[in-house]
């Protein structure tokens, strides 16, 4: 896979519009209460109580690394990750987490159908990416609770990156 | 004979389908996502149906699972195996005998014998209809499906002995669930239109009612990891037979309720265990005096045994 097609998958892998303004410990203009629901395409969290709850930037980037390591290693979906740089991918989905749970720091990023277009993803591919996070979190003492949180920000992209 | 035919279609049917799984099977779903199996045989909970679609292939394959389930009661033993077949996450078929067999010998007027055990099959059908449960995090609406359940009961005399109208009928129902990721928190509403007396066992309809009428089921169950969840349960039943129709006293239909507790081992395995309350079946304190034993009528409750076999 090229690096032109690694940014895309990686930057994909979490969906954010282009400008969206996450701050820091205020309410985000974004979050619409009850599920969170946000026609930008995205569910940003509505202050940084999960980002706290992860337990910070430090804690995040070692679960991230944990979760990296566990799918680039999938026997079902480890295919989607060959050839990809594999450190530009761990720095850009801990940028993407820390401020999907209202951490500090923007990220901007690209639209999750579009960088997802072609690959032929299924649901169990998608759902195997969830359980190797879920292991990742295990592996680095997130509560279930606190896991299911981030779980839920990232469940409506199901719809833009399952594409069979 | 037409019921041996359509029981030989039925099996042939699954197992057509069995031998296509193979090729089809994934198991993509994640952990708990395809509920355990009710005990009419559909998934859900133990006594609800849900709009999930039982088993663990996603939208690309066909899954099986096998389930047995064992519930002692006071007077009565419900053992109820079954089977399901999920269809791309859209469609499920099942099939549950349910076998209530007689523990109490102060209930032998009108054929319930002491030793004998009632008979019912259902074959069930569950369309996934909207939304998806695990997915919808960002909506408010839930995972949608419509059901049916067709019963049928192999104690003709025993339903003409209570005074029931039919010996089989059919449940339709809506379910729809919805998982509160947020809160570790899975929702279910159901709404059935049935006319069964005690969820068929006792025949359809009766004297005091003969048509369908809706009956509410809710259930609701917290995820304390991806392999164990505790709920609770509650289902309204109709009340179409009336105390001295038959010639069997039949107390009022009371409604039922568990709460459980349910281990998913791995997505092959999954064993629930539940405390339920079916309320009062047969009222034994009027039974003729040649046998009445000076017992009040007995509340129908007990353990719950449910063993999930997924493939």
């Amino acid at each position: 896979m090229s690096n032109h097609r690694l940014c895309l998958l990686a930057a994909g892998l979490l969906a954010f519009s282009a400008g969206a303004d996450v701050t820091r410990a205020e309410e985000n203009p974004l979050y619409k209460g009850g599920f969170q629901y946000n026609d930008a395409g995205t569910t940003p969290a509505k202050d940084d109580s999960l980002y706290r709850a992860l337990g910070g930037s430090e804690k995040i980037a070692a679960f991230t690394r944990d979760f990296v390591g566990l799918i680039y290693q999938d026997d079902q979906i480890g295919k989607y990750f060959v050839g990809v740089d594999r450190d530009h991918l761990t720095a850009m989905l801990i940028a993407q987490f820390i401020e999907l749970s209202g951490g500090p720091g923007r990220y901007q990023g690209r639209d999750m159908a579009e960088t997802h277009k072609g690959l032929n993803i299924g649901n169990s591919d998608f759902n195997r990416l969830a359980e190797d996070l879920q292991t990742a979190m295990d592996r680095n003492d997130v509560g279930f609770a606190t896991q299911n949180r981030l779980v839920a920000l990232l469940a409506s992209m199901q719809r833009a990156v399952v594409t069979r | 004979m037409a019921q041996n035919i359509l029981t030989m279609a039925g099996c042939l049917t699954l197992l057509a389908t069995l031998a296509m799984a193979p090729a089809m099977a994934d198991e993509g779903k994640l952990l708990a996502t395809g509920g355990v199996s009710q005990v009419e045989g559909a998934g859900g909970g133990g006594l609800v149906p849900w709009a999930l679609i039982s088993g663990y292939e996603t939208d690309d394959g066909i899954g099986v699972t096998v389930h047995e389930t064992y519930v002692p009661l006071n007077d009565f033993t419900l053992h109820a195996p079954g089977i399901a077949i999920g269809l791309y996450d859209r469609l499920e078929l099942s099939y549950a005998a349910d076998l209530f067999g007689i523990d109490n010998q102060n209930l032998s007027p009108g054929g319930l014998d002491k030793g004998r055990t009632l008979h019912q099959d259902v074959f069930g059908a569950k369309l996934r209809v909207i939304g998806d449960a695990v997915y919808d995090q960002d909506s408010w609406l839930p995972q949608i499906a419509i059901g049916a359940q067709y019963k049928r009961s192999y104690d003709k005399d025993v339903v003409a002995a209570v005074g029931a109208r039919h010996a089989d009928g059919t449940d339709f129902y809506i379910a729809a669930t919805k998982v509160l990721l947020d809160y570790s928190l899975l929702v279910n509403t159901t709404v059935r239109l049935t006319k069964a007396n005690q969820f068929g066992l006792l025949g359809f309809g009766g004297p005091n009612n003969d048509s369908y009428q809706p009956e509410f089921e809710g259930s609701l169950a917290y995820l304390f990891s991806k392999r164990f969840a505790v709920g609770a349960e509650y289902r309204t039943k109709p009340n179409n037979l009336s105390k001295f129709a038959g010639v069997l006293p039949i107390a009022p239909e009371d409604n039922a309720y568990d709460v459980f507790a349910a281990y998913f081992l791995t997505k092959n395995i999954s064993l629930t265990a539940a405390y339920v309350d079916l309320g009062k079946i047969a009222d034994v304190s009027l039974a003729p005096l040649g046998i009445y034993r000076g017992l009040e009528p007995h509340t129908q409750n007990g353990a719950y045994l449910s063993l999930q076999l997924s493939y």
